[in-house]
C-alpha cells in the first residue's frame, strides 16, 4: 500500500474472493480456494510483514503460492519504500510444484524476485545464505515429519523471530505443533510470547523474546 | 479489501503519506502527520480487525481520527462481507474535538456510522453498559498512571477473550511500566495474559486476555 502498483497487487489477490458463509473469506478458485489460507489471514500476513519488516521469511506449505504472495507483497512494499536497504526475502518450501501455478501468480503481480521456491521436504530444506529467520510461517504437514522440520529451522531463528502456525483451530496436529514450538524454545532457555487467534481456521503466533 | 470502494477508502488513508527516512510511513499532513500512528500500524490495526472480527472496539486517543479510520474501514469490510451479522462498532474518546477533523475524515470514507466519538476523559469512556469490549486500543496519555486509570475503569467490561493493544511502546518507556502493571492486575484476577511486542517503529504491543489457556504446555498433557 505505497503506490498504484502496490494496490493493484493486493487487488489481484482479493479478486474472486468469496465469503465461506461462516466467518472467513476464501481465495479465488485459481489460488486454491479453501485449500489456501483465508483472505483475512493473508491480509494479516501482509500487515505483519509491513509492520515488523522482516529480512528473511521462511514458509512451509507453498501450495499454489497464495500465502507467499501476501508475504512477498509486504516485502516488496517495504523495499520500494526504502530502496537504500537490502530487500527482504521469502523462502517457501513444498514437496510439490503445483505445475508452476505459484510462479505464474508471483510473476503476474511482480513479486517473483522476492521469493525463492524450494521443492523438497521441509525437514531437508537448506535455506540459502546465513541470515537468521525473522518470520517463520508453518503451514505444511504437522504429522510425523514436523519435529525434524522444526529442528531444521530452530537453529536459524532470529532472537525476536515470530513463528506462525496456521490451522490451529481446525487441526489438532497443528495445535500440537504449536506446543512443540513453544516447548522447543523454552527448553533452550528462551522466553516466548504467544498469542492465538481461535476463530476462522486458527492461527498461533509465537515470538521469541531473546532480543 | 473486499471491493473497489473498500480499496478506495484505504487509498485515501495512504494518499499523502510519506517515508519518515528511518523505518516507517507517516500520515498525510491533514491526518496528523507524525502525531498520528504510522501507516504500518494503521494497516496492522486494519488487518487485526479483519482477522479477529471484533464486535466492540474501544479506542482512547482519537486525535484526528486516523487510527479510528483504519479500524472503522475494517469493521465496514467485515460487515459488508456478511451483512447477516450485526456490524462491529468503534467507540473512541479524546479530550479535544480537533475542530471536527475526525468526523470529516470518517464521513469522507463513509465509515462514520461505525463510530461513536466521545469528547471527554479517557478514564471514563461512556461505552453502553450492555457491551463487552473485544478489542481495546489504548493510545491516549502514555503515562503508566493514565493507562492504569483507563484499565481500572474498563477491566470489568472486557469480553473473554479480549485483545488490548498499546501504541508508542518503543518510543515511550512509561508505556511498558503501565503494561506490566496491567498484566499483573489481570493475572491477579485469574486471567491468562499473552503478550506480543513489536518494538520497532514507535512500538506496538498486544495483550490477549482470557480465562482459559488456549495453548496447553506440552508437559500438561
Amino acid at each position: 500500500m505505497i503506490n498504484d502498483l502496490s494496490f493493484d497487487r493486493l487487488y489481484e489477490l482479493c479478486r474472486g474472493q468469496e465469503f465461506d458463509k461462516v466467518d472467513a473469506t476464501n481465495a479465488a478458485d485459481l489460488y486454491g480456494r479453501d485449500n489456501a489460507i483465508e483472505v483475512e489471514t493473508g491480509i494479516l500476513l501482509y500487515g505483519l510483514v509491513r509492520r515488523i519488516r522482516p529480512q528473511l521469511v521462511v514458509e512451509t506449505g507453498t501450495m499454489k503460492g497464495f500465502s507467499a504472495a501476501w508475504i512477498a507483497c509486504g516485502l516488496a512494499d517495504n523495499f520500494y519504500l526504502d530502496t537504500d536497504k537490502k530487500p527482504g526475502h521469502l523462502v517457501t518450501v513444498d514437496t510439490y510444484h503445483y505445475d508452476g501455478v505459484p510462479e505464474v501468480l508471483w510473476k503476474g503481480i511482480r513479486v517473483d524476485h522476492f521469493v525463492t521456491h524450494l521443492i523438497e521436504f521441509s525437514q531437508h530444506a537448506v535455506i540459502p545464505g546465513n541470515d537468521p529467520i525473522d518470520m517463520l510461517f508453518l503451514d505444511a504437514d504437522y504429522g510425523d515429519r514436523f519435529p525434524a522440520e522444526l529442528r531444521n529451522f530452530a537453529e536459524r531463528l532470529a532472537p525476536t523471530c515470530m513463528v506462525m502456525i496456521h490451522d490451529t483451530k481446525m487441526d489438532p496436529k497443528a495445535r500440537k505443533a504449536a506446543q512443540k514450538v513453544v516447548h522447543r524454545l523454552e527448553r533452550e532457555g528462551l522466553a516466548v510470547n504467544r498469542i492465538g487467534l481461535n476463530n476462522m481456521r486458527g492461527l498461533e503466533m509465537i515470538q521469541r523474546r531473546g532480543g | 479489501m473486499i471491493g473497489e470502494a473498500s480499496f478506495q477508502r484505504l487509498w485515501r488513508l495512504v494518499s499523502g503519506a510519506r517515508f519518515d527516512g528511518v523505518d516507517s510511513m507517516i500520515a498525510a499532513d491533514r491526518d496528523g502527520q507524525a502525531t498520528a500512528i504510522e501507516l504500518e500500524s494503521g494497516l496492522l490495526l486494519y488487518s487485526l480487525v479483519r482477522r479477529m472480527r471484533p464486535r466492540v472496539v474501544v479506542e482512547t486517543g482519537t486525535h484526528k481520527g486516523f487510527s479510528g479510520a483504519w479500524i472503522a474501514c475494517a469493521l465496514k469490510d467485515n460487515h459488508e462481507m456478511n451483512v447477516s451479522i450485526p456490524a462491529g462498532h468503534l467507540h473512541t474518546i479524546d479530550a479535544n474535538r480537533y475542530d471536527g477533523v475526525p468526523e470529516h475524515l470518517w464521513i469522507e470514507l463513509e465509515v462514520d456510522r461505525y463510530i461513536t466519538h466521545y469528547i471527554g476523559d479517557s478514564h471514563a469512556i461512556p461505552v453502553p453498559v450492555s457491551m463487552f469490549i473485544d478489542f481495546l486500543w489504548l493510545d491516549a496519555d502514555h503515562s503508566a498512571e493514565s493507562i492504569n486509570a483507563e484499565w481500572d475503569y474498563l477491566h470489568g467490561r472486557l469480553a473473554d477473550p479480549c485483545w488490548v493493544a498499546f501504541h508508542d511502546t518503543y518510543l515511550d518507556a512509561r508505556m511498558n511500566r503501565g503494561i506490566e502493571i496491567i498484566k499483573t492486575k489481570a493475572k491477579n484476577k485469574g486471567l491468562t495474559v499473552d503478550h506480543m511486542a513489536m518494538r520497532n517503529m514507535r512500538g506496538f504491543d498486544l495483550l490477549q486476555l482470557h480465562s482459559q489457556p488456549h495453548l496447553k504446555r506440552p508437559d500438561a498433557e
